[in-house]
């Protein structure tokens, strides 16, 4: 299976950004996960959990205890559609 | 009657002494209980205490769960459900309900975890209005960028 392209709209990019010049390690491994494998829970270590109810379609990678990447998934086209990115809702 | 489920082999500890590899070899297939003096000990398999642990716990959580739903009172087992609308707490414990028959059946809670885990992020989600607003825009396709 190939890689999925990560996509997003400028501005979602830019904090994409700032967070990988934060957390470079877990931002790198982020990024793996969504171009590798972003819809198999298996191998997010406990991290992705697939939204639900209205959301179903949406899911979220937790980065770390903070931060957070929510996404959608075109299988067709193999793109991974950034939609938010950053702290956890409180 | 269920309390004959519970059904253990039952050894004194000179006996237990004896023969340990025999008595042991059996405990991690059913209870044996040791007497001492008065005092009854029963060593268990630890993974099926591990799991009757974790079948408690969520057995418990469940019935508080449904005696919140039939006093309608606020959610103290599951908080976070507040967040989500009549038909999405109606999807919750129907989907609840199923998983934990399976789990009962199968012993594995991971899909219950999973479950709670998933409808924790939704109801999360759903409450915070500026992820709300980013995941129903539609970023039109000549304005994404890729991120490498």
């Amino acid at each position: 299976m190939g890689m999925y392209e990560i996509k997003s709209s400028r501005s979602i990019a830019k904090d994409w950004r700032k967070l990988e010049e934060n957390f470079p390690d877990v931002m790198e491994k982020c990024k793996k996960f969504l171009q590798e494998s972003p819809l198999v829970r298996a191998k997010s270590g406990g991290k992705l959990k697939k939204l639900r109810g209205k959301q179903q379609g949406f899911l979220q990678y937790d980065i770390d205890d903070s931060n957070r990447v929510w996404y959608e998934v075109d299988n067709k086209e193999h793109i991974v559609e950034v939609k938010y990115i950053g702290s956890h809702p409180k | 009657m269920v309390t004959t489920i519970f059904s253990d082999e039952i050894v004194n500890a000179t006996e237990l002494r004896a023969k340990q590899s025999q008595w042991l070899t059996m405990a991690s297939e059913r209870p044996v209980t040791v007497t001492y003096g008065n005092r009854k000990l029963t060593i268990l398999n630890r993974e099926k205490v591990r799991n009757l642990f974790v079948h408690s716990h969520y057995l418990a959580l469940f019935a508080k769960h449904c005696n919140e739903l039939i006093k309608g009172t606020k959610s103290d087992a599951f908080p976070w459900t507040e967040h989500l609308d009549d038909k999405e707490k109606r999807q919750f414990h129907e989907e609840l309900v199923s998983s934990i028959m399976t789990a009962v059946i199968t012993e594995n809670w991971d899909e219950v975890e999973t479950l709670l885990d998933d409808w924790k992020a939704t109801a999360e989600t759903e409450n915070n209005p500026d992820l709300m607003r980013a995941l129903k825009t539609k970023v039109p396709k000549g304005e994404y960028v890729t991120i490498k």
